[in-house]
């Protein structure tokens, strides 16, 4: 035989379609059974025809079914999948003996990447595909088929495809570990979200007014948080009988598509550096270690440092405030446990205590300095107002306050609460003790014109000896929810809004009496009644909430829901929904529920028996 | 030709090779020996590119073989542990295998199927040890490779098999000029076979050398002494060990037997007789030097 023939290598090879075969034959029951499953969808949707008659459906209705499929299953569908197929198509890095084989082909690493990736591909898209050509085909046969939503849909599916399998594929070439590398997955997926969330809770433990609640800045870098965020189903009013439906979204899905493919490239590159003795260790370079320690003993001191210090520590803290060397304690231990685990998984030994003492110091002094400096407040936050030029808009509300919002048109209104907010702060070490009782649990809510939001909470009660001081925010509180500009904020509808319906329901009886019900936005009943409303919130006629117990007026049990929808920027339209309660000091509105024939005169001294039944005289007044 | 040149790999600070140095010419079957531990796999594993060596060269006719898909085409191997799919039958891996290496030999396959009497649609998994050796065996001389690396391959065969196995791989060698690099303890196996033998240890190669160069540089020498009397050696002699039952004494000597014969004449023993040495008695009288002799103990 000559050797020089029959084993020349005529050029580079990018892709083996041995291997590629191979992976998809190998692997068949992962993709045959999701397509299976995937396919039960067109069936649901062929026998829901044969039984009601497919003359029903329209085309627009098969699009909304295509766009919804992409926008709410698909992201979570190919999240779930992605790491699966990479389980599965990588699996070879993770054992010794399979690595062995694998990497003595004659094939370089650059044609092993390759045609593993294109196979993990095409094991996500042929469920996706089968089930797609299954719902085209039932389409086509009842003729509602539409060509413009497939191909949307083919590009949705195709980009989130790629997204979350770049994504899987990095993964994957950073641990050595098969059962590693579904957690990690989970983590990176979730990781920036998941650490704001804990620095977050961990900082409103300590510092005064902060929420608690993140503000998503993050959630960008979690793929399925970004889609789910972006992607959705638009509705534009047509010529004809229907809204045409479209599928927005797809700027960020490009973006994160773009992404996935430099994940891929990333990946390319840990590969092709990748030591194959690496199989079965938890990190699968050197370089990730200290990483992976680190990362374990902050996540650790983070959620099990603040669990230990709930369990056994909150008796030695500062009214709802936490204690910083009780909760730097706990997170020291906690950090180290973490530190240590690590050590375990990577040594894949118990042993890992010995000649430790050095880092096991640094670890706990790192944790507890991080926790000192978020109770230090490095960064100024608990003292952080807005100023007055970069608001958009504020929202104000209490136990008995819904959100009521104020945006940059009702200056003054702006002006008071940034006002009450500086006094607030004024008095900080009170209000971190709880010194002045906790009746009232104010939250504000800034809409900066930067973007972003901030929010605060106070809990406090006002202080009656206060009240003649007008500086102070017991005074300020008081007149704030005095002020007949809360109610009207409350029932104005915003000027690119338009009222859809309104409902006024009686439960005096003890059920949901219908008086009136209004789905057509133009209906002058409606009209009336909202104007009659509207009035008696601009003459002080509806009530603001409690300053002190026991203040304010009692109202009947009778509910106006008033629903409208607002032109969004980008366009389509999002709904709102506000509740009003009826009192007896709102005479224009019970004066037009008189007039309408609405209600009658009994009706409504009913109304008044109940309250006084329930109240006591003083309760109408 | 396969050439490791001082060639180092460390695993989290233990120096699995330690500046290894391996010449295996071609044509022919290199026998690399060496205890547990002394890096024999690791640097099997280097020469079929699975690792990258920290420092070092690992080279095949003259190119590095990491990385070379050329260079790999010329290689097949059976490591000790070898990887086939869960579910793959002789069959399926006979395609894999097809599909990767430009010199399969498919009518090869097919005439090995009389050799090797194992069902070609049995899953592998299912077969016995020894089986899945055989297996192992027909598809990798069916890649038709100009240098076959071998760890341990014959563990698990039977007797049978395993002259039937050197057979086809000594064949190959006579007609091809195949290139035979193979790491195995069963070292009377491999003095039939071998022509060069490689003695690792500690990640080093402590000799290399023709198998008749190796047994021809010690000697193993009997001679009987008179009663009482203290057999005094030449010192000029590298006496590797000495051991006496009664009068009879046996020498381990480094050198070649006619001159050891001729300095030890001139002692007067009563009798004395040169015999060959064994690759085994050699690997353990070389290792013992290295801190790696046979212990006497007595429990």
């Amino acid at each position: 035989m000559n050797w020089e023939v029959s084993t020349m290598q005529s050029k580079r090879s990018f892709f083996n379609r041995t291997l590629f075969r191979k992976n998809l034959t190998r692997f068949w029951p992962l993709w045959g059974i999701v397509s299976a499953v995937g396919s039960l969808m067109p069936l649901y949707v062929l026998l829901e025809l044969l039984n009601g008659g497919g003359g029903n459906v329209t085309q627009v209705q098969f699009t909304e079914l295509l766009y919804t499929v992409a926008a709410m299953a698909v992201p979570a569908v190919s999240c779930a999948y992605a790491i699966l197929c990479a389980m599965l198509v990588w699996s070879y890095l993770y054992s010794p003996r399979s690595v062995g084989l694998m990497h003595t082909l004659p094939v370089d690493r650059t044609c092993l990447f390759v045609t593993s990736v294109l196979s993990g591909l095409a094991m996500m898209l042929i469920p996706y595909a089968v089930v797609g050509a299954l719902t085209c085909l039932i389409a086509l046969v009842f003729g509602f088929f539409d060509f413009t939503a497939a191909c949307f849909t083919v590009l949705a599916v195709v980009l989130m495809t790629v997204t979350f399998f770049g994504l899987a594929t990095f993964c994957a070439m950073l641990t050595g570990n098969v059962f590693a590398l579904p957690v990690l997955y989970l983590l990176v997926n979730f990781l920036a979200p998941l650490l704001e969330a804990l620095v977050v809770t961990l900082s409103s433990q300590f510092l005064l007014g902060f929420t608690g609640s993140s503000q998503g800045i993050f959630d960008f870098l979690a793929p399925i948080f970004g889609i789910y965020e972006n992607i959705s189903l638009e509705y534009v009013p047509t010529r004809g009988p229907a809204e045409a439906c479209y599928l927005v979204g797809f700027g960020t899905l490009f973006l994160y598509f773009l992404a996935g493919l430099a994940l891929l490239g990333l990946g390319y590159l840990l590969y092709r550096r990748r030591p194959s003795e690496s199989a079965g260790d938890v990190a699968a370079f050197r370089g990730l270690r200290p990483v992976f320690r680190w990362g374990l003993a902050l996540l650790s001191a983070l959620t099990l440092g603040y669990l230990l210090y709930e369990l056994f520590c909150t008796p030695f803290q500062w009214g709802c405030y936490a204690n910083p060397a009780f909760m730097a304690v706990c997170m020291a231990i906690t950090g180290l446990l973490g530190w240590y685990a690590a050590s375990m998984f990577l040594e894949k030994s118990l042993r890992v205590f010995k000649g430790s003492l050095k880092s096991a110091v640094v670890v706990c002094v790192v944790m507890a300095a991080l926790c000192f400096a978020i109770s230090a407040d490095l960064f100024g936050i608990e003292d952080r107002v807005p100023a007055l030029e970069d608001i958009q808009a504020v929202s104000i509300a209490d136990m008995d306050l819904r959100a009521t919002y104020f945006t940059e048109d009702d200056r003054e209104m702006v002006e008071r609460i940034v006002s009450l907010h500086r006094a607030l702060l004024a008095d900080k070490e009170g209000l971190r003790r709880e010194a002045y009782g906790d009746y009232h649990c104010l939250l504000l809510t800034y809409t900066l014109k930067n973007g972003t939001a901030l929010s605060r909470v106070y809990r406090f009660s006002v202080q009656e000896d206060r009240l003649d001081d007008p500086a102070s925010w017991s005074a300020q509180v008081a007149a704030l929810y005095r002020d007949p500009a809360l109610a009207v904020s409350q029932v104005t509808i915003p000027d690119n809004g338009t009222i859809t319906s309104i409902f006024a329901y009686d439960f005096v009886n003890g059920y949901g009496e219908e008086l009136l019900e209004s789905s057509e936005a133009q209906s002058s009943s409606a009209k009336v009644l909202y104007d009659a409303i509207l009035q008696d919130a601009r003459e002080g006629n509806i009530p603001g909430p409690p300053v002190f117990p026991g203040d304010g007026e009692y109202p009947y049990d009778v509910r106006f829901e008033i629903e409208y929808r607002t032109v969004e920027e980008r366009g389509g339209y999002q709904h709102h929904y506000d509740a009003i309660q009826l009192y007896p000091s709102m005479e224009h509105t019970i004066g037009t529920l008189l007039d309408l024939e609405l209600v009658t005169e009994a009706r409504v001294e009913l109304w008044n028996q109940a309250l006084v039944e329930q109240y006591g005289e003083d309760a109408l007044g | 030709m396969i050439e490791v040149k001082n060639a180092v790999k460390t695993f989290e600070g233990f120096r699995a090779l330690d500046g290894a140095d391996i010449t295996v010419p071609d044509g022919g079957v290199y026998g690399l020996v060496g205890p547990n531990g002394a890096g024999k796999s690791t640097v099997i594993r280097h020469i079929t590119g699975i690792y990258r060596p920290d420092s070092g060269e690992v080279l095949v006719e003259g190119e590095p073989v990491y990385e070379n898909p050329a260079q790999k085409a010329l290689l097949a191997a059976i490591p000790d542990d070898w990887y086939y799919f869960q579910s793959a039958t002789v069959a399926d891996m006979m395609r894999f295998y097809r599909g990767f290496y430009p010199a399969f030999d498919t009518a090869r396959y097919e005439r090995f199927k009389e050799v090797f009497a194992i069902p070609e649609k049995a899953v592998i998994r299912r077969l016995s040890k020894g089986m899945q050796k055989q297996a192992a065996f027909w598809l990798t001389m069916c890649c038709r490779p100009r240098y076959l690396i071998l760890d341990e391959p014959v563990d698990g065969l039977d007797p049978v098999m395993r002259r039937q196995v050197w057979s086809i791989m000594m064949s190959d060698v006579a007609e091809h000029g195949t290139t035979v690099l193979v790491s195995s303890h069963n070292l009377r196996e491999l003095e039939d076979v071998c022509d060069h033998v490689g003695i690792m240890n500690k990640g080093k190669v402590l000799i290399e050398r023709s198998l008749n160069d190796l047994q021809e540089n010690i000697v193993k020498l009997q001679a009987v002494w008179k009663p009482g009397e203290a057999p005094v050696l030449p010192k000029e002699l590298e006496v590797l060990h000495i051991s006496h039952v009664g009068r009879v004494y046996t020498y381990i000597v480094r050198g070649k037997a006619a001159e050891v014969t001729a300095r030890l004449e001139p002692c007067g023993p009563l009798m004395l007789e040169a015999l060959p040495l064994s690759l085994e008695e050699i690997f353990i009288y070389e290792l013992g030097g290295e801190h790696y002799a046979v212990k006497e103990i007595i429990l």
